[in-house]
């Protein structure tokens, strides 16, 4: 069977049946489980660290975990039920310990330039740009913690009860942190809201109460 | 995916703003790095520790040992050099004394060597335009700076982390890792976005003088070396002006 015919087939598996083939070393299976759920890790750490490098590491180290957990014959009891939702919380600890090991400044226009691309931009990509771009940054001033729980909750759609056991709290806990979180975060995004009202009044001066 | 739909607390206005926090998909060659790094991966890596540690647990025994164990490095580092007589020759005189006392030594305590006065190795001779090795010196000077370097409290996990990356990048490629070296450093600098550079500079502002000095000149030795080349060779240095100045 060629290469292309084997992932094909491989494809169809579900996630146990590929985590089945991982505990035998088998790299295709892997590279299967990586292109369905690897996009998950990276996808959390660029929101919690807010740069692409941070985010490419943390989405190799996620994955290489789940490589060494999945074929490391004493710990392969350790099951994995879900890999993605295994992978999301694998990330956000790396995410959460590399935000406690560095005392990063929250606001920097560098990791929007990572995110950014070279290309000549539209005046709709600049000003989507500045969108995200404010969306980021509010984000990014948050504590670490209240980042998290806006991230798995908001972005990733969690339900509290879910995103409450990623970050190893118990519900109320959980609960109490997301209120303080969305506070701050709206806070955070007042002031760019305001502009934004500003500009649309100078553009539309009728819309002027 | 955005829980625009899912997420009460937020308005329209806010939520317009929050989902306009996309993040583009990786890079399709990651994924192939990833795979490659997980099949040269030979050893297994240590238990995942617990994220959410409570504050009590953080600060709790593990920290009272580290306080104490750095209290306690620092009394004898600090008596060490009291012995040593960095302290002067009157503290020198009297801690030995004690010593003596604890240690039952009747012997005469030593007066105080005069200080000796280091003198600091003469300047390397400055490398010849040209030479094949003048590039090999500088790569050796690299690795003592990294070192120094991924001491720093700042930027030492930044390093060892961006050193991490460069082995897998190397691993990846299916080849052997191999140690700084500074035409790798200089194509990496060039790839660099102009605000990425800018913060760089910034970065190496923040070092102590001695650090940045050092640095300047290892940079300045290499860009020596390559112009001697260039000049030999008639060949086009592109990544010249790439290289961080002050």
């Amino acid at each position: 069977m060629s290469d292309g015919h084997e992932q094909a087939s491989l494809a169809g598996l579900s996630d146990a049946a590929l985590l089945h083939r991982l505990s035998l070393r088998d790299a295709a299976a892997f590279r299967v489980l990586v292109e369905r759920h690897g996009a998950v890790p990276y996808r959390v750490a660029l929101r919690l660290l807010g740069s692409v490098s941070d985010a490419e590491d943390v989405m190799q180290e996620a994955l290489l975990r789940l490589w060494r957990l999945a074929t490391d014959a004493d710990r392969r009891g350790a099951a994995i039920n879900s890999p993605g939702a295994w992978l999301r919380q694998v990330a956000t600890n790396l995410c959460l310990d590399r935000l406690r090991s560095r005392q990063r400044r929250p606001d920097s226009g560098l990791e929007l330039a990572e995110i950014a691309d070279g290309a000549p931009l539209a005046d709709a990509q600049i000003e989507e740009m500045e969108r995200s771009g404010a969306a980021q940054r509010a984000i990014a001033r948050l504590p670490d913690r209240q980042r998290a729980a806006i991230v798995l909750t908001y972005y990733e759609g969690l339900a509290n009860a879910a995103a409450a056991q990623v970050l190893e709290l118990n519900h109320k806990a959980f609960e109490s942190l997301l209120v303080r979180a969305r506070k701050a975060l709206k806070a955070q995004l007042a002031p760019t809201l305001a502009m934004s009202l500003d500009s649309q009044l100078e553009r539309n001066p009728h819309d002027r109460i | 995916m955005t829980g625009s739909d899912a997420m009460p607390g937020f308005d329209a206005a806010e939520r317009a703003l929050l989902d306009g926090f996309v993040v583009p998909p990786p890079r399709s060659d990651l994924i192939d790095q990833v795979v490659a790094a997980a099949l040269a991966d030979a050893p297994a890596m240590p238990p995942l520790r617990k994220a959410a540690r409570s504050e009590r647990q953080r600060f709790g025994w593990r920290r009272a040992w580290q306080v104490a164990g750095a209290v306690g490095a620092l009394g004898i580092v600090t008596a060490a050099a009291a012995e040593r007589g960095a302290f002067g020759p009157a503290v020198q005189e009297r801690v030995q004394v004690v010593v003596a006392r604890a240690i039952g030594d009747d012997a005469p305590v030593a007066t105080p060597p005069a200080p000796k006065r280091i003198n600091t190795p003469p300047a390397p001779a400055p490398l010849s335009a040209g030479s094949s090795v003048a590039t090999d010196i500088t790569d050796a000077r690299i690795a003592p700076m990294v070192e120094k370097l991924r001491r720093d409290p700042q930027l030492g996990a930044r390093i060892d982390r961006a050193l991490e990356r460069r082995k897998a990048r190397q691993i990846a490629r299916g080849e052997t890792p191999t140690p700084l070296d500074m035409a790798d450093l200089a194509r990496r600098y060039a790839q660099l976005s102009p605000e990425r550079r800018a913060e760089l500079r910034r970065k190496l502002a923040t070092l102590p003088p001695e650090q940045q000095a050092e640095i300047r000149a290892i940079i300045r030795d290499y860009r020596k070396a390559r112009r001697g080349q260039v000049t030999s060779q008639t060949e086009v240095i592109d990544d010249q002006s790439a290289l961080p100045t002050r």
